[in-house]
């Protein structure tokens, strides 16, 4: 019938370990206690069907262990808020949990002490972490540990979490607390909502007097609804009867109540001792500066243009390390013992080539999305990230898309991976999930050694501009994908914006960069695996082709690649891909893996490097040498980012042939072949596909992690739909007058497919109305 | 909405301060130690009435 009903059936955990949940509001140190509590042992959960992140992680309570859940911040038992608070809230109802330990700041005890009051009522063992005390200091609150406790009937732990001060007695009362269960004393609800109660209590069969007490209130409430009908008989008749006497619903007069006990329980423990802390004063000016009406928008545009600077240019110091060490050791290193082992040469190809080269673009990804992790954490953790949301709210809101949905799309410069991922700070799904969408069209770096590469053959003396306004491009069609799809599949507006803005604080390096591993764990090993594999397929094809014998060894001019580049050349034909230019294609299929592949895929058929001796890197390969090289690129590398400090996107390269060479990647011989096989306009055209078509696999992975295979899909396919007819379009425009005819044909074309595709969407987002599907990210996991 | 303004603190007959706004943005409360953020359309449902400086800038009323 009732949660409290389901949670009496403990389900006994296979290591039998006490299970400690952390729960309280948001932002009121849940996490920081995690860490604190558990150490390095903590994972990321994998809830199924839904998109919270949960940790778990053991401690040890004197001479037993336990286990610590980290669970997403709520307001209330109640409802309200996003799926992970519906996921916290049914761990602590229905959950197997020995003991709660409820967090609330001190600084703010009133509001955090409404959810106690849920908490005591569900009956489970209790304690009360009384956290953030030097900031209720700061704020000239002096702090009556003593008097809570008694006011509560719970052991009350005053901490300070983010420097550890409190642990000892924590573990402690921890300990206590799993031999001798504490359960509190409840808020009471005076004689007539006590004598309803009673009735309602009474009424149901099992559960201990605690679990019965917490079925009554939630049926008051009108949060559940009454299995048996003899307790909706009861139920009816208690509602009744109270209406008539008291004339209010039942459910004011408990959240009246909840909170009059709040205030009394916080006026018991926190007294005014008149001085008002310097930090609230900082805290004022700085709100001051980051909320003024004129500063807040370039505050925060200044801001994320450090982390970009940071993250992306400061990554590269480390990139080539990276990219080259791992190089040394994953492939050169293990193909060399492969072959030494005695494997045949395919094989060794296949492991140390394929996936071990898969293995190494990830790896190189490390410092630059490392980093970008490392910004966020301590932004999220210092109490801008909140401030900069409101801020940029009103503009963003016109897009139909929450403020704080602007700060993913600025990461996508970088790398589109941790901008979805960045995307979870959006708590409106529907906002959340136009957020992600729009990611895949944000210029990412990896796409400006392709830009680089043509620019400078097709476009040299303004290529600058050329590589501009495709940034601007993608941004345009970001916005107008997010607006397209607002007004039809997704209709809805963004959320009425209501945030509570967290204290300003000097980010805790430890919290820091637990924070920042646990997203770039999730990064290495989910998205590695796919591009692993992905690695593998690409190195086979240009390998091998389909003869008269069937599958064999070839030349790459008749290797699978060829042979599908060449099957697929009349597709892209009218966005000006000549017949005869299928090594163009090829680097498009390449790209789809990952955009850095581009310029090496090229690289790799214009110069026939494929035809060499492919084993010569692993017959005696200088390990050592190579590594010391990586080694030596980080000095250079540093140097280079501070000549650069004031050219994040890099295009000061432009200058001059051999900057762009090594920029890009791109061989002279690769940029005279780009040269025979484009024309400006196809070039042009060829680069807007590039930008908006699939951004690589990891991209794709992580769409699928974040909304589900079905919103991939879509994703994938309208990417590269548009790219498609957006070149298409392009091209024929520019070449309108040599072949009006099919110019036109082309151009109407186009539209009219874009044309059912808004209808399509329409009707989607008619029927979605109609019978809105219980989540917007189906199959999506974290 | 008022279930969820209510959770945040923000209820009738609550002592706030006024951080920021209210402006075209919205404006940001002080309700007890806790600041909030409210979006131009949450602000347009609420009604306040002026009780005076708060000495302690905690949000309650003087």
């Amino acid at each position: 019938m009732s949660a409290c009903h389901t949670e009496h059936r403990k389900i006994q955990s296979a290591e039998n370990i006490p299970v400690i949940a952390l729960a309280g509001n948001p932002n009121c140190g849940k996490t920081t206690l995690f860490n604190l509590l558990t150490g390095a042992h903590q994972h990321v959960g994998n809830w199924p069907g839904v998109t919270v992140e949960q940790r778990s992680g053991t401690t040890q309570l004197r001479a037993r262990k336990a286990s610590v859940m980290d669970l997403p911040g709520i307001y209330s038992l109640l409802g309200g808020g996003g799926e992970d608070q519906t996921v916290a809230r049914d761990f602590l109802l229905n959950g197997r949990v020995d003991l709660i330990v409820n967090i609330v700041d001190a600084s703010n005890l009133e509001r955090h002490l409404v959810l106690t009051a849920e908490l005591l009522e569900t009956g489970r063992p209790m304690i009360l972490v009384l956290n953030m005390v030097d900031e209720a200091e700061a704020r000239g609150l002096d702090v009556l540990t003593t008097a809570l406790s008694h006011s509560l009937g719970l052991p009350v732990v005053p901490m300070v979490a983010r420097t550890g001060k409190g642990r000892r007695d924590l573990l402690e009362t921890l300990a206590q607390a799993l031999e001798t269960p504490p359960r509190g004393t409840p808020p009471t609800y005076g004689p007539l909502l006590e004598c309803a109660l009673d009735a309602l209590a009474a009424s149901m069969p099992g559960g201990s007097p605690g679990y019965r007490r917490c079925a009554a209130l939630r049926l008051l409430e009108g949060h559940v609804d009454p299995a048996d009908a003899a307790i909706k008989q009861v139920l009816h008749q208690v509602t009744t009867d109270m209406e008539r006497h008291g004339g209010e619903m039942p459910a004011d007069l408990i959240m009246d109540r909840r909170f009059d006990w709040a205030r009394e329980g916080a006026a018991s423990a926190l007294r005014h001792n008149g001085r008002a802390g310097m930090r609230q004063r900082i805290t004022d000016l700085l709100d001051h500066v980051v909320l003024n009406d004129w500063l807040g928008v370039p505050v925060f545009l200044l801001t994320l243009y450090l982390i970009f600077v940071v993250s992306f240019s400061g990554g590269n110091i480390f990139l080539d390390f990276f990219d080259q060490a791992s190089a040394a050791l994953l492939i050169h290193g293990v193909g060399h013992v492969l072959l030494e082992a005695g494997l045949p040469p395919w094989l060794v190809s296949m492991v140390a080539g394929g996936a071990g080269g898969g293995l190494n673009l990830v790896i190189s990804f490390i410092p630059p999305i490392g980093l970008t992790f490392l910004f966020l954490a301590l932004l999220d953790d210092s109490g801008y990230m909140a401030r900069a949301a409101y801020a940029m709210d009103r503009l963003m809101r016109r897009l139909g898309l929450p403020g704080n949905a602007l700060v993913p799309m600025i990461i996508g410069f970088g790398c589109n991976v941790p901008a979805i991922m960045g995307s979870r700070i959006i708590e409106d799904p529907r906002g959340r999930l136009l957020t992600v969408l729009m990611q895949p069209f944000m210029s990412c770096s990896a796409r400006l050694t392709i830009y680089m590469a043509f620019a400078v053959v097709f476009f040299r003396s303004n290529g600058g501009q050329v590589v501009f306004a495709l940034y601007v491009l993608g941004i345009i069609v970001a916005l107008l994908t997010a607006w397209l799809l607002g007004k039809t599949a997704l209709p809805g507006e963004a959320l009425p914006f209501v945030m509570e803005l967290p204290p300003y604080r000097l980010p805790s390096v430890r919290s820091v960069l637990l924070q920042s591993w646990q997203r770039l764990k999730v990064f290495l090993f989910r998205v590695g695996r796919v591009i692993a594999a992905i690695g593998v397929v690409l190195f086979i094809l240009p390998g091998v082709g389909w003869t008269d014998h069937g599958l064999q060894n070839t030349d790459i001019n008749h290797s699978l690649l060829a042979q599908g580049s060449r099957a697929l050349v009349p597709i892209f034909e009218p966005m000006g891909i000549r017949a005869d230019n299928w090594p163009a294609v090829s680097g498009l299929i390449a790209g789809a893996a990952a955009k850095e592949i581009v310029i090496g895929t090229l690289n790799g058929i214009y110069q026939r490097q494929n035809a060499a001796d492919l084993m010569a890197n692993y017959r005696d390969p200088d390990i050592a040498g190579q590594l010391w090289s990586a080694v030596n690129t980080i000095p250079a590398n540093a140097l280079t980012f501070v000549t650069t400090l004031n050219d994040p996107l890099g295009l000061s390269a432009m200058g001059s042939v051999s900057a762009i060479e090594q920029s890009s990647g791109a061989e002279r011989a690769t940029l005279r072949a780009i040269a025979s096989g484009f024309t400006t306009l196809s070039a042009f055209a060829y680069l807007v596909f590039v930008l908006l078509y699939v951004p690589c696999a990891s991209t794709m992975g992580a769409l699928r992690r974040e909304v589900g295979w079905g919103w991939m899909g879509f994703s994938l396919c309208y990417g590269v739909c548009l790219a498609w007819g957006a070149s298409t379009v392009i091209y024929q425009t520019g070449t309108f007058v040599e072949h009006p005819a099919s110019s036109a044909a082309c151009i109407a074309g186009v539209l009219v497919a874009f044309a059912a595709l808004v209808l399509g969407l329409r009707i989607h987002g008619r029927r979605r109305a109609r019978s809105p599907e219980p989540g917007l990210f189906r199959g999506a996991a974290i | 909405m008022l279930q969820r303004l209510a959770m945040l603190g923000i209820r009738r007959g609550i002592g706030i301060r006024v951080v920021h706004g209210p402006g075209k943005r919205g404006a940001i409360l002080q309700v007890g130690g806790a600041r909030i953020a409210l979006g131009w359309d949450v602000i347009q449902h609420i009604e306040v009435e002026r009780l005076g400086i708060d000495p302690h800038g905690t949000g309650e009323p003087s």
